[in-house]
């Protein structure tokens, strides 16, 4: 949410494949927690399509390329989403 | 099944719709939404989702509108702190701009008001005029004017207040022993057996429901009589809360008038709402297989009810059985003690989607002074030297605690010599009536064989007025029977007055207190 707050319009979470994790299993609560966000940004009205998940190697490039390209897609025909405002002093 | 209805109706029009939401989203509301995301309540349920569904208590559907039910709550509770923070000299009209910023009625934000207030993130006094009253000797009258709020300068996220399990409340001996902990408890890991609730802390997963909806953690007295008089209005109440009338009445049911303690009227009540299927099923108390000591007993047609019938002085955590019928959407009545309507009108006023209690359709209250262990009661048969066995009745009358055998024998102690028997956690109770119920029924203030009946709402009244029209009751106003209201009153009051000594007493020894 942090990086919404800070302006992004979507946010992409790129994790290694199921199993494949440095931190045991960090990538599958994150993918759980998503699922959750997704659900949630449905509930209050915001697309769920604004955060995805992606699995992806280090050495998968093009996979990694192919991420970064769907979600830009998809987070450009969405509207942008409110900035904060710095209160004029 | 609601909420994935409603997903899949978004997705058909996901290109109009949400973008049409999306457009009036703000960065502030961005912002409470983090905000709320990081509470622990919430975070709690997310991470518990698998146990939750490994319990089987809840459906996924239901966990999905029970998470989403208290992210709004949530969510509305820290809007309202934002824009009190944002508001400098926050006060009643405040609060006013507020409700109607978001449509919401005033005494749905003071209830949050509240809550912000027992999480010790906002604090605030209430302001009164003093009006000098007209008749000699009466004490002035307090006229409500204003708020004066003071919430906490920092970032909310520092400040997070945790719920922690409802353990604490046993051990701190404030447990009324309602059930409603054990009853909405997402992974069934709490009990309360004689009165005294066990915790499973190996399958806690400590999300703090329990503890939200417990009626001793903290609990709005002032919101509960607003919301059954709904009203938003501040004013003082007498002793026995909102009500709209007061009557004596018995049953003319042969059946009931045969096992009841007194009038009959709840077991009436019941009678005809099986009768007319206004309700699929009933909460109320039977004796279980050791005489005299109580246990819940769901109610499933009107040949349940002669099971329930007469007073039990042992505590019993009749709400316990509420996750019996969370699968589907019933109507249910729950006859019981202040303690328990208290923790029913509590989850109207912080609603946050628990199937079980948004069943609860009719409430119905009885009077109670205090409650007994079963280990007193035993103690009060010794005094009595009565074996529990041979015992047909009991009953408190008069300032004296009655029991009668099966050989009908009359064996009598004044209330002063056991009280000292009661439940030490039940001191801090202030209600006599059951001020939070549709209807009160009890005996004081009414003549032996006859129930006081207090309607308090709307839903009450109906359901008293088709007793009535329906032929199953007797009634006449109090104002025609001996002792009366003021006899009411001056208990009711009694009862007030020592909570209040009891908890100035806890607060001095630096106790924990529930927070009223």
């Amino acid at each position: 949410m942090d990086a919404f707050l800070k302006g992004a319009d979507g946010v992409a979470i790129i994790s290694c494949h199921e199993g494949e994790c440095n931190f045991e299993n960090a990538n599958m609560n994150t993918y759980k927690h998503v699922k959750f966000l997704k659900e949630l940004f449905k509930h209050i009205g915001l697309s769920p399509e604004r955060i995805q998940q992606y699995f992806c190697a280090a050495a998968e490039i093009e996979n990694f390329v192919a991420s970064v390209k769907d979600i830009t897609n998809k987070v450009q025909s969405l509207p942008p989403l409110p900035k904060y405002k710095l209160k004029p002093n | 099944m609601g909420v994935r209805k409603f997903n899949n109706k978004l997705k058909i029009s996901k290109s109009s719709n949400v973008m049409s939401i999306e457009g009036s989203i703000t960065w502030e509301y961005l912002k409470n939404v983090a905000d709320t995301l990081d509470s622990y309540r919430v975070r709690a349920l997310i991470d518990a989702k698998e146990d939750i569904l490994n319990a089987g208590v809840y459906s996924e559907d239901q966990y999905y509108t029970l998470v989403f039910k208290m992210f709004d709550e949530e969510l509305l509770k820290y809007s309202l702190f934002e824009f009190l923070k944002s508001t400098p000299n926050a006060n009643f009209e405040t609060i006013k701009k507020f409700s109607q910023k978001n449509s919401l009625e005033p005494k749905k934000v003071y209830g949050l008001l509240e809550l912000l207030k027992s999480e010790k993130i906002v604090n605030f006094d209430e302001v009164y005029d003093k009006i000098e009253s007209e008749g000699e000797g009466d004490p002035p009258k307090l006229v409500f004017r204003d708020f004066k709020i003071d919430p906490f300068r920092g970032n909310v996220s520092q400040i997070k207040s945790i719920y922690e399990p409802v353990e604490i409340i046993f051990n701190s001996k404030l447990c009324s022993g309602c059930g409603t902990c054990a009853g909405v408890c997402p992974v069934n890991c709490l009990k309360i057996y004689n009165g005294f609730g066990q915790i499973d802390k190996e399958k806690c997963i400590r999300c703090g429901i329990c503890y939200f909806v417990c009626p001793r953690s903290h609990l709005p007295v002032k919101i509960l009589s607003m919301y059954q008089g709904n009203t938003s209005e501040i004013k003082e109440y007498t002793n026995i809360g909102h009500f709209k009338q007061v009557y004596s009445a018995r049953t003319k049911l042969k059946e009931i008038s045969e096992v009841c303690q007194d009038g009959g009227i709840s077991s009436t009540c019941l009678y005809y709402l099986f009768d007319n299927q206004k309700i699929d099923f009933a909460l109320g108390a039977k004796m279980s297989n050791t005489i005299w000591r109580p246990e819940p007993l769901l109610l499933k047609s009107k040949e349940d009810i002669t099971q329930t019938s007469g007073t039990k002085y042992v505590n019993n955590p009749t709400l316990q059985i509420l996750n019996e019928f969370n699968s589907s959407k019933h109507n249910v009545a729950v006859v019981g003690v202040p303690c328990m309507m208290q923790a029913l009108l509590k989850s109207d006023i912080y609603n946050i989607g628990i199937p079980s209690l948004n069943n609860v359709k009719y409430k119905i209250g009885i009077f109670c002074m205090e409650s007994f262990s079963y280990e007193s009661l035993l103690k009060i048969c010794k005094v009595l030297s009565v074996n529990i066995n041979d015992v047909k009745k009991m009953d408190i009358n008069k300032g004296k605690f009655f029991v009668y055998t099966h050989n009908n024998k009359e064996y009598f102690v004044p209330i002063k010599e056991i009280s000292h028997l009661a439940r030490e956690d039940c001191e801090v109770c202030f209600d006599l009536t059951s001020e939070s119920a549709d209807i009160s029924v009890g005996s004081i203030g009414s003549p032996p064989g006859w129930n006081t009946v207090i309607v308090r709402t709307d839903n009450g009244k109906g359901l008293f007025e088709a007793l009535i029209a329906n032929d199953l009751i007797e009634s006449k106003p109090i104002e025609d029977v001996t002792p009366g209201l003021p006899m009411l009153q001056k208990i009711a009051g009694n009862k007030k007055n020592g909570c209040k000594k009891h908890i100035n007493e806890k607060k001095e020894k630096n106790l924990r207190i529930p927070i009223y």
